[in-house]
């Protein structure tokens, strides 16, 4: 998905002197309160996936055949799904799948679009313009239709879906990458690096690819973002593996068990509220990051 | 802050309010329309109910497989099958339970099952709804067409041998094997020749002109309004000739949803007066609470099994091709708690491989026994010990961990999966869910059958054995049999079936093809589903004799005996003042958050 | 000079079109000839299916030629516009998706016009008080919609639908009703829908542009020349930062067709994004094709006129 564009697009100007220490960073990044706010729902969401054993008050497995779509109660604080399984402790399980697919796949997606943006802005030519073609391709073609017939075809576990996601979400980088690379490469040092015969793999991820770095991350976890939306727009259509604890999963049930024409609020608002809230999260985040490392906006 | 903007502001806000209003506008809109509009055909009917019943239009939702095409020859859905049900007349029609017939254009018939002959006599006053008489060639060329390969009604023809008509209401059949008169004279539709013979049947797919043959037909009721994949509307047939089954409505709608929820909120706002029996157990609470619905609970003509891979020349595991693993297996399972759980306690458990209520179901099988200790004895004394991971192991050192492949949209086959895994683990068994498409199941099992398990279901008219065709070695070929099973004595047994020349002895075969699955385990079946469906109070006189209930597809008579219920008072929508206030406190309470939000900002400002 | 630059830069745009068009009608033939399964024993999933009933499906959908003679026929029947027989609805492609087209963009283009000026307004707001609080909560408003999963904010309104009652849920129309009110009350749930969960995007989009605007040297020139800072707004830092936007909302039509998708499927609206996850269902490759052809060239195309209108109005691009 492409989501990232529209905000990343200041980035190509950015420079790279943000070598700056770790601690300096966060000096920083502590004063943008838009960031500190999403970084601490980053954080609550990751301690929940973590310690979901710990704070689930039952087994989310646990099946109870008397308890078929139970409303709220003081056993079961959100009620019971299809299976009597306690709805709670489902949603804390959930966070674990939505985590690991937005991380996994944004890492796949910002390492192809990392890549291609960096082959295609310093090679130029025929490459760049094959690449770029393939970039604008997949931008413009509707991904959800796209992941859907993949993962049709190859299957609905974890991996596919993080597979399917990471493989159709890189344009958006490859082209800010790409457009960055483009004004890097003109800088004295890379241009005395290239005149003095480096090799130009060496160039590229010793000279450029630092630079472009602070970019790369800002991006990346605007990727988790859509990478999270992607994976629950997919399990709630039925595409991915319904039988995994997630979020879109638990919607998916509400949806197919009837329970949000019964008017089971408890059922269908909560994992809906935790996407929110997560995507929130990573969204404040990179939007932070992305004005942080974009200089000539420091100061206003 | 660089700019100070205090003009600016006001314009901004003016514009920003005028967008919300505009939006909160469509929400509002509704109202205005749903006054005249909302529940239509329930406020027509209140009035007919007391004026006449002759002006009334029932609209009944529809959320399976939505409707293909009302080609008799070649409709897959099951929607289609109902309403040309009613469209077509057949010869006969069956009963309730599928175990008899009774007469619709064949006035008498005499059936001659030791030297296959039926002569069939035709009712003289029977006509099209074009006004034109029905005669035997009309019932000869339809049942040629339906022997075509094209068509899906092959099966019910293919015995006959030779049809002639000796006078226009005289239809004299010859065939071979006993399951003519269980199969053959309730379903092959009766259309008219001069219309049909202009187009070509096997691409015709129709309904883009009035002149249409499909518009014609010989049922109660006509095809008056078709809308593809959206709804069809039925008008009364004018030149009906059975007096005894008339339509007591104008017309009937069936409209198509894509998911059970959509449709139910329909029917919750009054769009509809009736669902199809595809409701969930969540939504019966909800019916029983609401004095303006009646809840409808059948038994429904589908089977849902566990389906084991023992194609002997597949590339499934071979520990479920031995018998001893797959018996276990079945003494794990708790075949009653699997049902309750998926179906909320509403489905029912089976023992043999026919819908429940099907007049071939061998009820002397009883379900096998949960038994955990006795499958554990049987896998132990058989060498499959305990490995790591707390799995068993075949004596040559695979575990016993095997995928079951599901399909997706059976959420409750989805249920019903988890709690089999569960059971298993208890014997050392492990169970991975792979719930896919229909279409990616059908890939995984027949190019090769590499599948170890596969849940999934069946659904057949009731009353007619050869639904048992899909254990044979042809239903291999056919992409047909989902576990491969290929046994001698079964296919023997089962062309008996076919060939038998009387109705006891189907039935005696049928039981003795029953025990052969019982005792081989190819499927372990599981349950039937209910089928549950909801009428309004505005209409009434539903009957739920039929397998699979009033909207179950199956029936030909709800459309002809529902009637507008004369006692049904006419109901306000109070919702729609309701949606109206909340609407607008919406819009109010938008404005001043954003007034608020402004006069805030403008404070710290000043 | 100009005008020549401008028409070579025209020509390039609509010969980069084609050639993703061409590619787009390949790729697309490839991509649902690899999905699973054999349509024809899925759909007709019964023991009633004959060997020479299934054969004789086949040579009607032209399943039983060669693959590359397939691929022939379709090329040359997507260029006249015709993309084959249904499987499921045995009836042309096009006939189908012609009137789902039209239902979707009954829906989109409201939905898109609505939330692109929601968007713009607020975004102008947001950036022309940057950091206060008004900017804060606009943005976090924004950034909560554009988070929200489009299904999921779909499903709580026809919660609140039925607990209110009365409100239509699925569909486009009542059976058999044309009237434009009937339209209007069924549109207004997915409408709302699709508005809330896409105008935070353009808020944010519009925020960061007009933002780069305003620090430009020329408007920060202009202010501290003293003139009327709403006149610098509006007659110069407004309509600069609407170019930007114009690709911008071309790129984000494909993002548009996914919430259509979604939003169709929640609320049965016979849409083409709607018939495409039916025919997932039915594995009827050629709707599926066409559906997704047409959703594709809509973009691409939505596309190509971003960028000629961007190529008029913004003469800086002509001597790119």
């Amino acid at each position: 998905m492409s989501e990232a564009t529209g905000m990343s697009r200041h980035i190509a100007e950015s420079s790279g002197h943000i070598a700056a220490s770790a601690m300096d960073f966060w000096k920083r990044y502590r004063k943008n309160k838009i960031g500190v706010a999403g970084l601490g729902i980053i954080i609550f969401f990751t301690v929940m996936a973590v310690f979901a054993p710990l704070i689930s008050p039952y087994n989310p497995n646990l099946i109870n055949s008397s308890l078929y779509l139970s409303p709220p109660s003081a056993a079961h604080l959100l009620g019971t799904n299809q299976l009597g399984q306690d709805l709670l402790s489902l949603n804390f399980y959930g966070a674990r799948i939505s985590l690991i697919v937005g991380f996994a796949a944004a890492a796949i997606s910002v390492i192809v679009g990392l890549v291609i943006g960096l082959y295609s802005g310093y090679f130029g030519g025929w490459a760049d313009e094959i690449l770029m073609r393939v970039t604008d391709f997949f931008l413009v073609i509707p991904t959800l239709v796209f992941m859907i017939v993949i993962a049709a075809v190859i299957g609905p576990s974890l991996l596919n879906v993080i597979l399917v996601i990471g493989l159709l979400s890189w344009p958006s980088t490859a082209r800010t990458i790409r457009s960055m690379v483009l004004s890097i490469k003109n800088w004295p040092f890379i241009e005395s690096a290239t005149i003095n015969g480096g090799k130009s793999n060496y160039i590229i991820f010793r000279h450029i690819a630092p630079n472009v770095f602070p970019v790369v991350f800002a991006n990346a976890v605007m990727s988790v973002a859509s990478a999270i939306f992607a994976q629950a727009s997919l399990v709630f259509l039925g595409v991915g593996d319904v039988t995994d604890i997630s979020w879109g999963g638990i919607i998916h049930g509400a949806f197919a068990f009837g329970a949000v024409t019964s008017g089971m609020w408890w059922y269908v608002i909560p994992p809906g509220l935790f996407i929110i809230l997560v995507i929130l999260g990573f969204t404040m985040t990179g939007y932070s990051l992305e004005e942080m490392f974009n200089p000539k906006k420091r100061g206003f | 802050m660089a700019f100070e903007g205090k003009i600016g502001r006001k314009t901004m806000v003016l514009v920003f309010s005028a967008i919300i209003i505009t939006t909160g506008y469509f929400a509002l809109f509704g109202t205005t329309g749903g006054q005249y509009y909302i529940g239509s055909p329930a406020v027509s009917t209140a009035e007919a109910g007391t004026a006449s019943a002759n002006n009334s239009t029932f609209t009944v939702g529809w959320s399976g497989t939505s409707l293909d095409t009302l080609n008799p020859y070649t409709f897959t859905s099951s929607v289609s099958d109902w309403i040309l049900l009613d469209t077509y007349s057949t010869l006969a029609l069956y009963n309730a339970n599928g175990s008899g017939l009774i007469p619709e254009l064949a006035t008498s018939w005499n059936i001659n099952v030791s030297n296959g002959t039926a002569v069939v006599h035709l009712n003289p006053n029977a006509k099209f709804s074009n006004g034109q008489p029905i005669n035997s060639s009309d019932v000869e060329y339809s049942y040629q067409m339906a022997d075509c390969c094209f068509s899906g009604l092959s099966s019910y023809v293919c015995m006959i041998t030779n049809i002639s008509t000796p006078n226009p209401e005289t239809v004299i059949f010859n065939f071979t094997g006993g399951l003519f008169p269980l199969v053959s004279l309730d379903n092959v539709f009766i259309l008219p020749e001069s219309l049909w013979q202009n187009v070509n049947v096997s691409s015709y797919f129709g309904f883009n002109a009035s002149a249409d043959p499909s518009f014609v037909g010989s049922g109660p009721f006509v095809v008056s309004k078709y809308v593809q994949g959206q709804y069809v509307q039925l008008s009364r047939n004018p030149y009906w000739y059975l007096p005894s089954m008339e339509p007591h409505v104008s017309s009937v709608i069936i409209q198509c949803f894509n998911s059970e929820s959509s449709m139910f909120s329909a029917l919750q706002a009054g769009t509809i007066d009736a669902t199809s029996a595809f409701l969930l157990p969540s939504q019966i609470p909800v019916v029983q609470n609401d004095s303006s619905l009646h809840l409808v609970l059948s038994n429904s003509f589908t089977y849902c099994y566990l389906g084991f891979n023992v194609n002997p020349s597949g590339a499934g595991p071979s520990s479920i091709r031995n018998l001893t693993v797959r018996q276990a297996i079945t003494d794990a399972i708790n075949v009653s708690y699997v049902t309750k759980v998926a179906w909320d306690g509403y489905a029912t458990p089976l023992a043999t491989n026919f819908p429940v209520g099907d007049s071939f179901l061998d009820s002397a099988l009883k379900l096998h026994p949960y038994n955990v200790s006795e499958a554990n004895s049987l896998l132990n004394a058989s060498g499959f010990s305990y490995g790591p991971n707390n799995l068993r192991e075949t004596p040559n050192g695979t575990a016993l961990a095997y995928t079951v492949i599901v399909p997706s949209s059976f959420p409750a086959l989805i249920s019903a999966a988890t709690v089999i895994k569960q059971e298993l683990s208890q014997i050392g068994i492990s169970i991975t869910i792979s719930s896919i498409s229909t279409s990616t199941m059908d890939s995984i099992i027949w190019p090769g059958y590499t599948q170890s398990m596969d849940l999934w279901d069946w659904a057949w008219t009731p009353g007619d054995p050869t639904l048992l065709c899909v254990f044979t070695d042809t239903a291999i070929t056919t992409c047909l049999s989902d576990s491969g099973f290929n046994n001698s004595e079964y296919n023997t047994l089962y062309s008996e079936l076919i060939n038998a020349n009387s109705t006891q002895q189907i039935y005696n075969l049928s039981d003795q093809l029953q025990a052969i699955l019982y005792n081989q385990l190819p499927y372990l079946p599981l349950y039937s589903p209910p089928n549950i469906a909801a009428y309004s109070n505005a209409f009434t006189n539903i009957s739920s004799n039929f397998a699979g209930g009033p909207f179950g597809a199956m029936d030909w008579e709800t459309f002809i005996q529902v009637e507008p219920n004369a006692s049904f008072g006419k109901t306000t929508h109070s919702g729609s003042t309701l949606y109206y206030i909340a609407g607008g406190i919406a819009a109010v309470v938008v404005i001043a958050a954003v007034a608020a939000i402004v006069i805030r900002s403008r404070r710290k400002e000043d | 000079m100009a005008t020549l630059t401008f028409s070579s830069y025209i020509a390039k745009r609509i010969a980069l079109t084609v050639v993703s068009i061409f590619i787009i009608i390949s790729f697309n033939f490839f991509l649902f000839r690899v999905l699973p399964g054999n349509p024809i024993t899925l759909l007709y999933r019964s023991p009633r299916l004959t060997l020479n009933q299934e054969k004789s499906l086949a040579i009607q959908f032209g399943l039983n030629k060669p693959e590359w003679e397939q691929y022939l026929l379709y090329i040359r029947n997507a260029l006249e516009g015709n993309f084959g027989i249904s499987f499921y609805y045995k009836v042309s492609v096009t006939s189908e998706l012609i009137p789902a087209l039209e239902n979707s963009l009954v829906l989109l283009i409201p939905a898109t016009i609505i939330s692109v000026l929601l968007g713009i307004f607020t975004g102008v707001f947001s950036a022309w008080r940057e950091n206060s609080k008004t900017d804060v909560a606009v943005l976090q408003t924004a950034m909560a919609f554009y988070a929200m999963p489009t299904f999921w904010l779909g499903g709580i309104f026809i919660l609140l639908a039925i607990y209110i009652g009365g409100i239509p849920v699925a569909g486009e129309y009542s059976v058999g009703s044309t009237s434009i009110l009937n339209l209007l009350e069924h549109m207004a749930l997915p409408l709302l829908t699709l508005v809330l969960v896409y105008y935070g995007q353009f808020t944010i989009m519009m925020r960061n542009s007009l933002r780069d605007v305003l620090s430009e040297d020329y408007i920060v020139t202009a202010y501290a020349k003293g003139a009327d800072s709403r006149r610098i707004l509006y007659t110069h830092a407004v309509p600069n930062a609407m170019l930007p936007m114009i690709s911008l909302i071309a790129i984000n039509l494909g993002l548009m067709v996914t919430g259509a998708i979604l939003v169709e499927t929640v609320f049965s609206w016979p849409g083409i994004g709607y018939m495409i996850y039916e025919a997932i269902g039915h594995l009827d490759y050629p709707m599926l094709q066409g559906a997704f052809i047409i959703v594709t060239f809509s973009v691409v195309l939505a596309n190509l006129l971003a960028d000629m209108i961007y190529g008029m109005v913004d003469p800086r691009i002509r001597y790119k």
